[in-house]
């Protein structure tokens, strides 16, 4: 074992002691908050008295019995799929077409960029605007175009609540996936390709067995990586809607938002938390397990 | 040496820790009390807070520091604070949010700390009573009124009406009359959007003779309650309320001559005079009227509005907070809050000054004040998760996914189970 000369430290134990702060802030900011949350989740604790006392399993008995919290957990399903596979499809195509190189496409890829520097809330607040249904610019457009007589109350309605916030969240995201789809399409080799279209193969042909087959890693790692930052988000379902109308955009994270905050049941609250991180632990699980294949 | 050293260091350290300690234990001067609240934070307010806060403090010597968030915010801000120990002297508080830090258990009693005899001879004995749980006054009266309904005299007369409606069947016509007018007006801005609708619903049904609890607190939601629900549906299905409407949309729409009636308290005349209308000339587009009755001669019904101030129990500064308190509702603060933002004084003697009785605004507000009830829910601790689940059935109903008698049913089904 390799030593120090001077201080008679073995890399070993140099190693340990590099390591220990990192640990530490990972103990005090991760998993002691995580392990006091799963057990917050037994018990009654509100933030109205500090005070609380063990509940055992009826925390979780009551959320997953209840029709309402099923509801909450099918409408995160149906949030993640669309808000992610919908800006990947869209943010590839965009991808496709920046990497073409012609002449603007690198100004065109920072203007692109702007929507996702621009904060969640604010664009919550600029997609309720475009969607209200008094004075939404949309309203404004198909009253013009003389495709509807009344205005159409867009966020006041189920059936297009959620479509809406999947629309202004796919909005904010597109710019990412391009960023990352624009890096691994400039990743695939160009002699394959050229030797592609030598043989005879035309654009589709060659996107559908060389591109694809080489961006599947990258393909996803972005999937597995949206549908986690949709399963966290938050803002722009709380600055659109608050979760209505009916629940029909309240996802687990207003859940928790709302049981937490506004009904004060912490404990509760930890529960829905709890399930919530299991659910992203499942995501998390298949990604670490790619990363690793893939060194 | 070195062992010396390092001892004389450590003992320097723990004499500093202590004398340090001892001075700040005996320090003396003027009191640094902090103010909580959210008027502060509004752009409508904000000028008039720091004056009061800067007012008192060249008026006393102590020093006040305002701590703020949004209205939304601040319940659960004030709760965080009190769990996490921080500083909190004294606050402000709406009815709701005064509830809700009630359940606490840190609030200080104000009868011991002014004594009954300063609150019985400075408040009317109906707002002290608002700020009272299990005997102990918990909340001074800052200003009251009633949250009764707004409408615009001109989109009226347009609409061919000289007076508000006073019943439920002159109100559905004089919607449909306005509806008539072709000019996009939406006649009626009831709530159906955030919690503001679960407190727009309630004088309804209080006045189609039902309410949601019974005074043991068991759930009623009697016959007029399913008549209460279809009624909403059938003003939503003739387009006489919408949905996707809060409170903050009502108001802008209303400001803007876009909207005929809407539910508000006495706030409601600072979105006109925004909006550019001239404070003088605010009744004329924006004015206060009793609730349409169901039948001539029953009351018409509006909700108790107010914002109170309570000290904390744990505060240092009791006495420092209680003379702040003093302060604010003294008769020239109070009258200036008046003047500059509507807000009407509580206090015996400002409320009798002429241009509070004289003010043509204010009057309505008043009016209806006297046949004002407390929110149903203003003394339930899960104040917020009945109304969430008012929002969520009332919402399912409008939305045509459930019948005014399934939305009731739930409603049972769900609040019982609470």
């Amino acid at each position: 074992m390799a030593r120090d000369g001077r201080h008679g430290f073995s890399d070993a134990q140099v190693g340990f002691l590099l390591i220990v702060p990192g640990i530490a802030i990972f103990v005090a900011v991760i998993l002691y908050p995580f392990i006091s949350a799963i057990m917050m989740s037994f018990t009654d604790r509100t933030l109205l008295s500090p005070s609380y006392e063990s509940v055992g399993f009826d925390n979780y008995i009551r959320i997953f019995t209840d029709p309402y919290f099923l509801k909450t957990v099918w409408t995160t399903i149906v949030f993640v799929v669309f808000s992610t596979l919908i800006p990947f499809t869209l943010g590839m195509i965009w991808a496709i077409i920046l990497n073409q190189g012609f002449r603007g496409s690198e100004f065109l890829r920072g203007v692109t960029l702007v929507n996702w520097i621009i904060p969640g809330t604010a664009i919550g607040f600029l997609w309720s605007w475009i969607f209200n249904s008094q004075y939404g610019i949309l309203n404004g457009l198909l009253s013009s175009l003389g495709l509807i007589d009344n205005n159409i109350s867009f966020l006041g309605q189920t059936s297009t609540a959620l479509i809406c916030v999947i629309i202004a969240r796919s909005w904010q995201m597109l710019p990412w996936y391009m960023a990352f789809l624009l890096g691994g399409l400039q990743s695939v080799p160009m002699d394959r390709i050229e030797a592609a279209r030598i043989d005879g193969a035309n654009n589709l042909q060659v996107f559908r067995h060389i591109v694809i087959p080489g961006m599947k890693q990258i393909f996803f790692l972005v999937l597995i990586l949206g549908a986690i930052g949709n399963l966290q988000h938050f803002d722009i379902p709380w600055t659109m809607t608050q979760g209505g109308p009916a629940r029909a955009t309240t996802t687990l994270s207003l859940e928790v938002y709302r049981t937490a905050f506004q009904n004060w049941k912490l404990g509760q609250a930890a529960t829905v938390g709890t399930v919530w991180a299991i659910l992203l632990a499942a995501f998390s699980f298949v990604y670490l397990k790619q990363v690793k294949e893939s060194e | 040496m070195k062992k010396a050293f390092s001892l004389l260091l450590v003992s320097l350290m723990a004499f500093s820790l202590i004398a340090g300690g001892s001075a700040e234990a005996q320090a003396e001067g003027p009191a640094t009390i902090v103010w909580a609240g959210w008027s502060g934070e509004e752009e409508a307010s904000k000028a008039i807070f720091e004056e009061m806060r800067s007012g008192y403090e060249s008026e006393s010597g102590n020093k006040v520091n305002w701590v703020g968030w949004t209205w939304a915010d601040t319940a659960q801000q004030l709760l965080i604070r009190l769990q996490g120990g921080e500083q909190l002297d004294i606050a402000q508080a709406d009815i709701g949010i005064f509830n809700t830090i009630a359940q606490t258990g840190t609030l200080a009693d104000l009868n011991e700390i002014f004594g009954a005899e300063y609150l019985a001879s400075t408040f009317p004995e109906a707002t002290l009573e608002v700020g009272r749980i299990d005997g102990k006054q918990l909340g001074l009266p800052w200003s009251m009124a009633a949250i009764t309904m707004v409408y615009n005299p001109e989109i009226l007369k347009r609409a061919g009406w000289d007076n508000p409606p006073a019943t439920v069947a002159e109100f559905e016509e004089c919607m449909a009359d306005i509806a008539a007018l072709g000019e996009g007006i939406i006649p009626y801005g009831v709530s159906t959007k955030d919690a503001t609708a679960a407190g727009d619903l309630m004088p309804w049904l209080w006045t189609f003779g039902t309410t949601i609890f019974n005074e043991d607190g068991s759930v009623n939601l009697g016959e007029g309650a399913v008549e209460t629900i279809q009624w909403y549906k059938d003003l939503l299905d003739k387009g006489y309320i919408q949905m996707d409407i809060g409170r903050g949309d009502a108001r802008q729409l209303f400001a803007q001559g876009k909207m005929a009636f809407y539910d508000d308290a006495v706030l409601a005349k600072g979105q006109a005079v925004a909006a550019g209308v001239d404070p003088a000339e605010v009744v004329n587009v924006c004015s206060a009227m009793p609730r349409p009755v169901l039948n001539e001669g029953d009351d018409p019904q509006s909700t108790m509005w107010g914002h109170m101030l309570v000290i904390f129990d744990a505060s240092k500064y009791k006495d420092e907070a209680a003379d702040f308190a003093k302060y604010l509702v003294s008769d020239d603060v109070a009258l200036k809050y008046f003047e500059q933002n509507g807000m009407p004084p509580v206090t015996i003697s400002a409320s009798e000054n002429e241009a509070v009785t004289n003010d043509q605004y204010l009057k309505g507000f008043m009016d209806s004040t006297a046949t004002a009830k407390l929110d149903e829910t203003a003394r339930m601790i899960n104040a917020n998760e009945i109304k969430t689940i008012i929002v969520e059935e009332l919402q399912a109903t409008l939305l045509g996914q459930t019948t005014a008698e399934e939305c009731v049913e739930a409603l049972r089904t769900r609040l019982e189970a609470l």
